[in-house]
């Protein structure tokens, strides 16, 4: 083990204390070398983004962006993770997410010892998992998304439902509209449609899903083919089904 | 105490109407059996007042025998044996004193018209009897469910107290929790530390404690209260928490209910200061107007972060001891206003001279 180089790894909390505590824990364990004290969600993202630690230590309730969401939003460069957390309530979804190990607060001693142990016996056998599952993990979509989390490098935004205008599909990643900005973001259409509310989202076409409050009218081109005018004039077109579904929501 | 005797008036009453009830049956059996009325009322009257002392006994006889219990057959063997048993004592007593009437007044042959009634006489006394039994077990019966409503009674009232202490007191776990996982924390790295947070922490139960029994409090004490607590959740937020409280020294003698801030303060942190990824200022400002004690509690939220979920009991609870305590003169509301979240509390303001209770 030696002649190794140290696992790089981040701590996420947003309570001073428990970092402070858990970097005096790891201070023990050469065979991890903390790269960073991370105090929210937005500073992990940008931190695993631009330090690509192999391992985070990540607290799931924080304001704002919690652990799952971090996890989300970094899907392409997910290091191992290890979930610190008050409340076992979360162990579940952690472990459906991959995590690596799941560590209560206050951290004890000989449990970080095994969590650490194991992540010594993967790092270079395997990849970290590419969190699959929390992909198509149904715990994570039981409830309406009020928001929509995006990532532009390390700058993330977090979008208010109502005010994106319509999402539409390309190829791996949809690209989410509203009046001042397109955002990209690495879903499909149809995952992020189930999140949605179905009272204000429509799947006018294969490629588009609209918010209809921010319809204008629609306009018949022909008897199959009609387009959607905006609020702010864009006009997207409508699907013979899109129209059915159009039809069922107005 | 029989339940027809247990008050003077009633006693009074149930002897007159004995006495009457017993003329009306001497009247009555006498006129069955052919007896001059002054006979039938010298000889039978008196006898029929006896039954009264058969009568009041069979209360407590049907108590001892309650209906739901015993099998039915059961109680209605021995309340007939005693039927019996009694009809006998006073067919015995009744010719005893019939020989009394005889011995004084030659002219009346008593132990004829007592012998030759007595037939009679055992079938009214078995009706009356029988009636008295029915009369005692619906008594029974209306006292037992009136109980049972008193007790209930009681129960509801002792329970809504000890909720309403408890709600006054709430702390809740989580709070406690991470208050040691914070202790957990700084034990190491910061001994001194670690003993004033655990003598803030101390303070803080102390007072919740305390209070919980007392309707008010000074608003001084109470804002010492809540600093305690913010001292607390200062260790945990770090540089993301901070307050500002500010009183008129004038207004920290008042009396207000006890337990009052801290229920808004707490909601400030938890729903509010948490919810802010920079987290913010939490801002409590007391100050009178109007003759009105106005307290102000301000905090940032953050409308796309995660929401905690609250019960809403806390503010429940405290408009209701609002309520009660101040009826419509006393407000709580709350609104939303920029970004932030405010609850806003008015009450009628005391003389400065009101003691606390």
């Amino acid at each position: 083990m030696a002649e190794r180089e140290p696992i790089s790894c981040l701590i996420v909390d947003d309570e001073p204390h428990a970092r402070n505590a858990l970097e005096t824990a790891l201070a023990r364990h050469p065979e991890v070398k903390v790269v960073g004290l991370c105090e929210n969600g937005l500073q992990a993202v940008k931190s695993i983004n631009e330090q690509r630690p192999q391992l985070i230590f990540l607290d799931v309730q924080m304001p704002k962006l919690d652990g799952f969401d971090v996890l989300e939003l970094v899907q392409e460069q997910i290091p191992f993770v290890i979930f610190v957390t008050a409340y076992d309530q979360y162990a579940v979804q952690a472990f459906e997410a991959n995590a690596v190990d799941y560590l209560l607060k206050p951290v004890d001693p000989e449990r970080l010892a095994q969590a650490v142990e194991k992540v010594v016996s993967r790092v270079g056998l395997e990849e970290p998992s590419r969190l699959q599952s929390l992909l198509a993990d149904p715990v994570r979509e039981r409830e309406l998304a009020r928001r929509i989390l995006v990532r532009d490098g390390s700058e993330v935004h977090v979008l208010a439902v109502d005010t994106v205008m319509y999402i539409e599909a390309a190829d791996d990643y949809v690209a989410i509209h509203t009046a001042q900005a397109t955002h990209i973001k690495l879903d499909r259409l149809s995952r992020l449609q189930r999140k949605l509310d179905p009272r204000l989202f429509c799947r006018i076409h294969r490629s588009y899903l609209l918010n209809v409050n921010y319809l204008a009218r629609i306009e018949s081109e022909s008897k199959d083919s009609r387009i959607a005018i905006l609020t702010d004039k864009r006009e997207l077109p409508i699907s013979r089904s899109g129209y059915g579904n159009l039809q069922k929501l107005l | 105490m029989h339940p027809l005797f247990r008050t003077p008036d009633r006693l009074i009453v149930m002897l007159v109407g004995w006495a009457l009830v017993s003329a009306s049956l001497s009247a009555l059996v006498g006129g069955i059996e052919d007896i001059p009325l002054g006979h039938s009322l010298a000889v039978f009257a008196p006898a029929y007042g006896l039954w009264l002392l058969f009568l009041i006994p069979s209360y407590y006889l049907c108590r001892a025998l309650p209906l739901d219990r015993g099998a039915w057959t059961k109680v209605l063997g021995t309340q007939m044996l005693i039927l019996f048993a009694t009809g006998l004592i006073w067919a015995l007593l009744g010719q005893g004193y019939a020989l009394i009437v005889a011995s004084l007044a030659e002219s009346i042959p008593a132990l004829d018209y007592f012998a030759g009634a007595m037939f009679t006489n055992l079938v009214v006394f078995a009706c009356v009897y029988e009636f008295f039994v029915l009369l005692h077990y619906l008594i029974i019966a209306l006292e037992r469910g009136r109980n049972l409503e008193r007790a209930a009674l009681r129960q509801e009232i002792l329970t809504s107290k000890a909720e309403l202490r408890a709600l006054r007191a709430t702390i809740h776990p989580h709070f406690l929790f991470n208050a040691l996982n914070a202790l957990a924390n700084i034990t190491d790295s910061d001994p001194a530390q670690a003993r004033h947070f655990c003598l803030r922490l101390a303070d803080f139960l102390r007072y919740s404690v305390a209070y919980a029994d007392r309707p008010t409090a000074t608003l001084g004490t109470e804002l010492e209260h809540v600093e305690n607590y913010l001292s607390i959740e200062r260790e945990r937020f770090g540089e993301r928490l901070c307050t500002v409280i500010e009183a008129e020294q004038s207004l920290l003698p008042i009396a207000v209910p006890s337990l009052m801030l801290f229920p808004l303060v707490e909601n400030a942190i938890k729903h509010g200061i948490d919810s802010c990824i920079e987290g913010g200022c939490l801002e409590l400002r007391c100050g009178a107007e109007d003759n009105r004690l106005r307290i102000e509690i301000g905090n940032p939220v953050d409308e796309l972060g995660h929401q905690r979920q609250g019960t809403g009991i806390g503010l429940i609870s405290l408009r209701q001891r609002l309520k009660n305590r101040y009826g419509d003169e006393a407000t709580l509301r709350t609104h939303r206003e920029d970004g932030r979240f405010i609850a806003r509390i008015c009450l009628p303001l005391p003389g400065l001279a009101q003691a606390v209770e």
